[in-house]
């Protein structure tokens, strides 16, 4: 049974909000989480192939020269071209998540108090 | 006419002009020659024989004017002779001969005479003259041009030099600008940091007055649960030290808002004796336990009914006569109250505070009414207090209109006195009522209290039980939850806090007056830390009957229940309380104040206690590291460092309950992307955040206890 369960990393520098989101995703026991501050720490166990990446658009808080997102996002599909990424932020602009979006992230979900449902519905079509 | 012929022809021969001439030539010009001899004074050249002769200095000399030639002897003329041969002779040609001398004249028409016959030596005289002129002319010339270079020169330096100091008169005036500019700076940096201490003072007493709630109220309660004799010593002491930290409070909060402008006073009923009574009775005991005699003397004549601000002018005679004592070892203090003049409506009124302590010399009674300023450094370690009795009073009697005086020996005694005026009031006053017959008046009544800090909650629920008899009292956390209970159920009254989350009291009393029947009529109290006129206004204006501070005192309660009673909910009445907390005038109704919401917390974690203190506990962590980031980037103005702390901030913010914070953070991080962000609106929405963060810090943190 072990093995159904989807592996998804999670790319944020926002501590809290990582916690509650793996703790959310794990609870529901379909998941198994793994979390990174910054997205290089990420890019280094891209060899796991996860399921899905959900990936924070800034990653700079505690790193002040961390790539952000749509880099990481870049980086990931030089190296793995079909991940699943779904973006992350705390931003509203709609600019950003076109970017990303056009960089070819599966969704933007911006991280307010509905961003857990929305992750759900995301993952739920996978 | 001593010259022979032969003489002067030889003297002509020495003059170039001449040398080239036959001496037959010579021989027949001298002979024609006219010899003349010049007096001091005399004009050597006659103004009306310009050019038509030849002067030869025979003997003695002379100065000619023009100071280009100066003539000695044998060549006086050969400038002005030589130019005149050529028709091109100076034009001004009044030559003075300074000394007597002896001349030669040779008439032009004789000259050319004599030459007439030998053209080829006319030729060369015409030649020579010819060259001279040039050399002459081109002297001139060069001349005048050096003139004129040197004017130019002049006119450069003299530009220059008016440049230069229009320069300079541009840069000292670019320079009293800077420093204008640097004043002006300076001053709003003053006035600016005299805001956030003022915000401060405002923010620290907020923070210190809601535990000192707890603590004071908790005190009570424990007070009157029949405590154990050693326990109820304790809790006295405890009581004690939260009566004395609040005066400090108090006297903190009254010079910050005074410093402000915002003391205002009030006027309404105000008795002398009866002020003066309660200036005894509060500080006789005190007085008697130092062996002092405390006197207070009113005058018969003062009217009893005059309008004016009681408490006021009660903390004032507090505060003078408090210090009376202090500072007495033995001897009396006397207090007293003259009437000095009465007329139309109007008194004025002395009041005097003397002792026999241990006085001020001229040095200390300079400063003695300056803010944080005791007499001398030791005073406070001695005596205690703020220093900021004098000061306040001071302030107080300039707010009456008054002036304080004060005389003083140093160790014979001081006497602070200040006159006033006051308008004789109407005289009436509010029938007193006992807390017990008040209490009893309240019987049976039904309440509901919203509240949202869990302290006030309980400590308001005990207070009310334990007042008034068969109380019913119920709490809900926040403005909603109070409407859906006034809906559904009856009360007779509702305590309820203005600053709540989700919805706050003002909105909540709007939607419960809109409710049809019985229940839109509910008298409600407001039930709030900051009771400024202008926040009891805003209260009363949404449909309060009443407000009462927080940390309220049982009487105040009391009363404001009993007058929304006996007044059936008609009259809007205002608690006996003072203002609490000075005004912020940026924070609208909507300040975020960091009350959180933890409905989301506990539906995303199912109400898992474990789970929702682990968030908390991130949540605290990053408060922490939020609160100094963002502060250092505000105060090294780098922007995209502030950006970053606070866009770090606002989901977790969002996430822990606090959406109004995190709607201001969002704002803040848009006016520092669109960079023309106003300094001081960001300053103050960064300063509200920092406020809202730092106020949810205690209360999260009761949360994990």
């Amino acid at each position: 049974m072990q093995d159904i369960k989807k592996h998804i990393f999670v790319v944020d520098d926002d501590k809290m909000f990582a916690t509650m989101l793996a703790d959310h995703l794990e609870e529901q026991g379909r998941y198994a989480v793994t979390t990174f501050g910054t997205g290089e720490e990420c890019l280094e166990r891209l060899g796991e192939n996860p399921d899905v990446i959900i990936l924070d658009y800034y990653l700079d808080s505690n790193v002040p020269d961390a790539k952000n997102g749509l880099e990481i996002l870049q980086a990931i599909h030089k190296e793995a071209p079909d991940q699943k990424v779904i973006m992350l932020s705390a931003q509203e602009h709609y600019g950003v998540a076109l970017q990303t979006i056009a960089s070819g992230a599966v969704q933007y979900v911006i991280k307010d108090l509905q961003a857990f449902k929305e992750i759900d519905a995301i993952l739920g079509e996978f | 006419m001593h010259i022979t012929t032969s003489a002067l022809a030889l003297k002509l021969r020495g003059m170039d002009l001449f040398r080239s001439m036959p001496e037959p030539l010579l021989l027949e010009l001298a002979q024609k020659c006219g010899i003349e001899r010049m007096q001091t004074g005399d004009t050597i050249f006659r103004k009306d024989d310009p050019g038509r002769s030849l002067y030869l200095l025979l003997e003695g000399d002379a100065k000619v004017h023009d100071g280009d030639y100066v003539v000695a002897n044998m060549s006086v003329g050969s400038c002005f002779g030589e130019m005149a041969l050529l028709d091109e002779g100076p034009r001004s040609m009044s030559v003075t001969a300074i000394a007597p001398a002896l001349l030669a004249r040779i008439d032009r028409e004789i000259f050319f005479e004599v030459l007439g016959d030998h053209p080829d030596v006319m030729e060369q005289i015409v030649g020579l003259l010819t060259r001279r002129l040039r050399f002459q002319t081109d002297q001139t010339l060069a001349q005048l041009r050096r003139r004129e270079e040197e004017l130019t020169r002049l006119v450069d330096e003299r530009t220059a030099e008016l440049i230069r100091q229009k320069e300079e008169a541009e840069h000292l005036r670019a320079k009293a600008e800077a420093q204008m500019r640097e004043a002006e700076f300076q001053r709003q940096r003053a006035e600016q940091s005299e805001r956030f201490e003022q915000q401060f003072l405002a923010n620290m007493s907020h923070e210190l007055r809601t535990p000192m709630n707890a603590v004071m109220g908790m005190t009570n309660l424990l007070l009157q649960k029949n405590p154990r004799d050693d326990q109820r010593r304790y809790l006295d002491s405890i009581r004690q030290s939260s009566e004395a930290l609040l005066v400090i409070l108090n006297d903190i909060l009254d010079i910050s808002k005074i410093q402000a402008g915002r003391l205002e006073l009030e006027w309404t009923d105000l008795n002398v004796a009866q002020i003066l009574d309660n200036v005894f009775t509060t500080l006789q005991f005190r007085a008697e336990e130092k062996g002092l005699l405390f006197q207070v003397d009113c005058d018969p004549d003062i009217p009893p009914a005059l309008s004016g601000d009681p408490v006021r002018l009660q903390q004032i005679l507090i505060n003078l006569a408090g210090n009376a004592v202090k500072f007495t070892e033995k001897g009396r203090i006397n207090v007293i109250a003259r009437l000095l003049e009465q007329n139309a409506g109007r008194c004025r009124l002395r009041f005097e505070v003397t002792d026999t302590g241990i006085g001020m010399t001229a040095e200390q009674l300079a400063i003695v009414f300056e803010s944080f300023r005791q007499a001398s450094s030791d005073t406070t370690r001695k005596y205690g207090g703020t220093g900021l009795g004098l000061s306040i009073s001071k302030q107080l009697v300039e707010l009456f209109g008054g002036r304080i005086d004060v005389e003083s020996t140093p160790g014979e005694g001081s006497t602070f006195g200040f006159e006033i005026e006051l308008a004789v009031g109407t005289g009436q006053r509010k029938p007193e009522t006992s807390a017990a017959e008040a209490a009893d008046a309240l019987r049976g009544m039904r309440i509901l209290v919203a509240e949202d800090n869990y302290f006030n909650q309980v400590v308001a629920i005990e207070t009310l039980e334990m007042l008034i008899p068969e109380v019913v009292v119920h709490a809900v956390e926040n403005g909603q939850e109070a409407l859906n209970r006034v809906k559904s159920e009856p009360y007779d009254v509702v305590l309820m806090d203005v600053t709540m989350p989700v919805m706050d009291g003002l909105e909540a009393t709007r939607a419960i007056r809109e409710l049809p029947g019985p229940a839109g009529l509910v008298p409600i109290i407001a039930f709030t830390a900051s009771v400024t006129n202008k926040e009891v206004k805003k209260c009363l204006s949404t449909g309060m009957n009443a407000c009462v501070p927080k940390p309220f005192k049982d009487a105040e309660l009391l009363g404001a229940l009993l007058a929304v009673k006996t007044s059936n909910g008609q009259t809007p009445s205002v608690g006996e309380g003072e203002e609490y907390r000075p005004e912020n005038p940026e924070a609208g109704s909507s300040e975020p104040n960091g009350a959180p919401q933890l409905a989301f917390l506990e539906q995303l974690t199912g109400g898992n206690p474990a789970r929702m203190r682990k968030y908390i506990g991130l949540y605290l962590d990053s408060a922490a590291a939020a609160i100094p980031n963002i502060e250092a980037a505000l105060a090294a103005g780098d922007h995209e460092a502030l950006r970053r702390a606070v866009h770090t901030i606002k989901p977790q913010l969002r996430m822990i309950g606090m959406g109004d914070a995190a709607e201001l953070a969002q704002a803040i991080e848009t006016m520092v992307k669109e960079g023309a962000a106003d300094r001081a609106l960001l300053t103050g929405q960064v300063d509200r955040l920092l406020a809202a963060i730092r106020h949810s810090v205690p209360v999260f943190q009761s949360y994990l206890v």
